[in-house]
């Protein structure tokens, strides 16, 4: 399980390395949260801003997968974690140095809001919908091969090799299909508790939907691991698979957002729906009272996020930390 | 209706967002790209698109259902209606609107427009309309 655990570490740092590099890239007129002239990436100023950013992000990436692969090499194997959270907590603090570099540079501009007047032409979102389906079609086959299914399989793997077992019960078996139940449900409520990314932006639904299909892709083959046995793999081999499937999963989230990226700077028009006002944390959080929108446009990514100052943002925050509570504990329960 | 027919809301510009949507309907009611029976979005369902307060939707269809352009009624759905049964202008209103036009023009000639460019712009104007209306010809 070391190349394994290498693999997993390795892709980890180059799919969270793509997604900040994407980052200052999705939208014209914006750098950093910051709005600045719509060509301000193409000037001196702003290459070197972006230079900058880069070479301290790959530097911290470099030195956190360094310390992170020394610390698992040494036996301590939650060092590969906690370096990983460290890494995203400083590629955090350069977008912010970032941030306050393009500040000199900011322009005002109007803030302009568009919505259809006319017929949606966008209808029920068949697509995401029908991510159910891999989840289903497992389901049924852990039921139809219930019977042979190992009284005890493993669950979790670390560089030793299997580190957690679970039990042949409805909840060791269904766990990984009901956490991804959740998110299944999350991501249709998401769609719909947002008339803005409902009406206006068929990219966005499509997004939704890519996402919706792997994440039930993903857990569905996380799902079948207990009915390796049956096919004759060995429970080692079974957690490489799994690393694999998770590697290409994680991999083909970075390519979803450089993609975005590209697409979202091509075709979207340049500033998006809110002004500089309300911004927190660099542009990463909006809190303006004085704006009735509860959804805008992100400034740090591709999307939209909630403005705290409304109540139902906390209301939806509170839905989101249900399911992720509820994820976690359904995971754990034997 | 015209599919693609959006409406723009400036934030925080000089023109009240209610009144920006009566004066983007209005005109799309008289360049004929919204015509009688077409159905526009629910208060709540423009707000959310629009990321502006209900009240100001409200208060906008409000405005265009008192000027005849708009038929809103609870629980049924929002719809532009004919104008063609509309009330004539009192005279009063013709003077009004008189004035408002003669100010109109001189504030184009004080910037340096000329009498043709503003002939050809009110009748480019006057071009996109729908044909003219009863209590219109006068």
């Amino acid at each position: 399980m070391k190349e394994a655990t290498w693999i997993l570490l390795s892709v980890q740092y180059v799919v969270v390395s793509i997604i900040f590099l994407s980052l200052p890239s999705f939208r014209r007129g914006l750098l950093f949260g910051v709005t600045v002239p719509v060509d301000f990436s193409q000037t001196a100023e702003g290459q070197t801003i972006l230079r900058r950013f880069r070479m301290l992000l790959l530097t911290v990436m470099v030195a956190a997968y360094v310390v992170g692969m020394a610390g698992v090499r040494a036996g301590y194997a939650d060092m590969s974690v906690w370096s990983m959270l460290a890494s995203i907590g400083a590629g955090i603090g350069i977008w912010s140095y970032a941030h306050r570099q393009t500040v000199p540079f900011r322009v005002q501009v109007p803030v302009v809001r568009t919505a259809p007047l006319g017929p949606t032409t966008l209808s029920f979102p068949w697509a995401q919908v029908l991510s159910i389906l891999p989840l289903a079609v497992t389901a049924i086959v852990l039921r139809v091969f219930w019977s042979q299914l190992p009284a005890r399989f493993p669950q979790r793997w670390d560089d030793q090799g299997v580190a957690t077992w679970s039990q042949r019960t409805i909840g060791g078996v269904y766990a990984p299909i009901l956490t991804a139940a959740f998110l299944y449900v999350f991501m249709l409520a998401l769609l719909y508790m947002a008339p803005r990314i409902r009406n206006t932006n068929a990219y966005l639904r499509a997004v939704l939907a890519f996402v919706s299909w792997l994440l039930m892709i993903v857990l569905s083959c996380v799902a079948l691991v207990p009915l390796a046995g049956a096919f004759h793999v060995t429970n080692q081999h079974a957690g490489v698979l799994v690393v694999v499937i998770v590697c290409l999963g994680a991999l083909a989230v970075a390519g979803l957002v450089a993609v975005t990226a590209l697409h979202s700077r091509r075709a979207m028009a340049p500033y998006g729906d809110t002004g500089d006002t309300g911004w927190k944390a660099g542009g990463i959080l909006y809190y303006n009272p004085g704006d009735p929108a509860l959804w805008v446009e992100k400034r740090m990514g591709f999307g939209w996020t909630l403005n705290f100052a409304r109540p139902q943002s906390w209301l939806f925050l509170g839905l989101l930390l249900t399911v992720v509570i509820a994820s976690v504990t359904a995971a754990s329960f034997h | 209706m015209d599919a693609a027919l959006q409406i723009n809301v400036v934030i925080d510009g000089p023109v009240p967002a209610y009144r920006q949507i009566v004066e983007q309907i209005r005109t799309f009611c008289v360049e004929g790209r919204l015509m009688p029976g077409d159905p526009l979005p629910s208060v709540r369902a423009l707000a959310g698109s629009l990321g502006v307060h209900f009240n100001t939707v409200a208060e906008a269809y409000r405005a265009l259902a008192d000027d005849g352009w708009l038929e809103v009624r609870q629980g049924k759905s929002v719809r532009v209606l004919s104008r063609e049964n509309a009330a004539a202008p009192t005279p009063v209103l013709l003077d009004q609107q008189s004035s408002r036009l003669r100010h109109m023009i001189a504030e184009l000639r004080g910037l340096g427009m000329t009498p043709q460019w503003i002939r050809a712009q009110i009748e480019a104007a006057m071009g996109m309309e729908m044909p003219v209306h009863k209590g219109e010809a006068q």
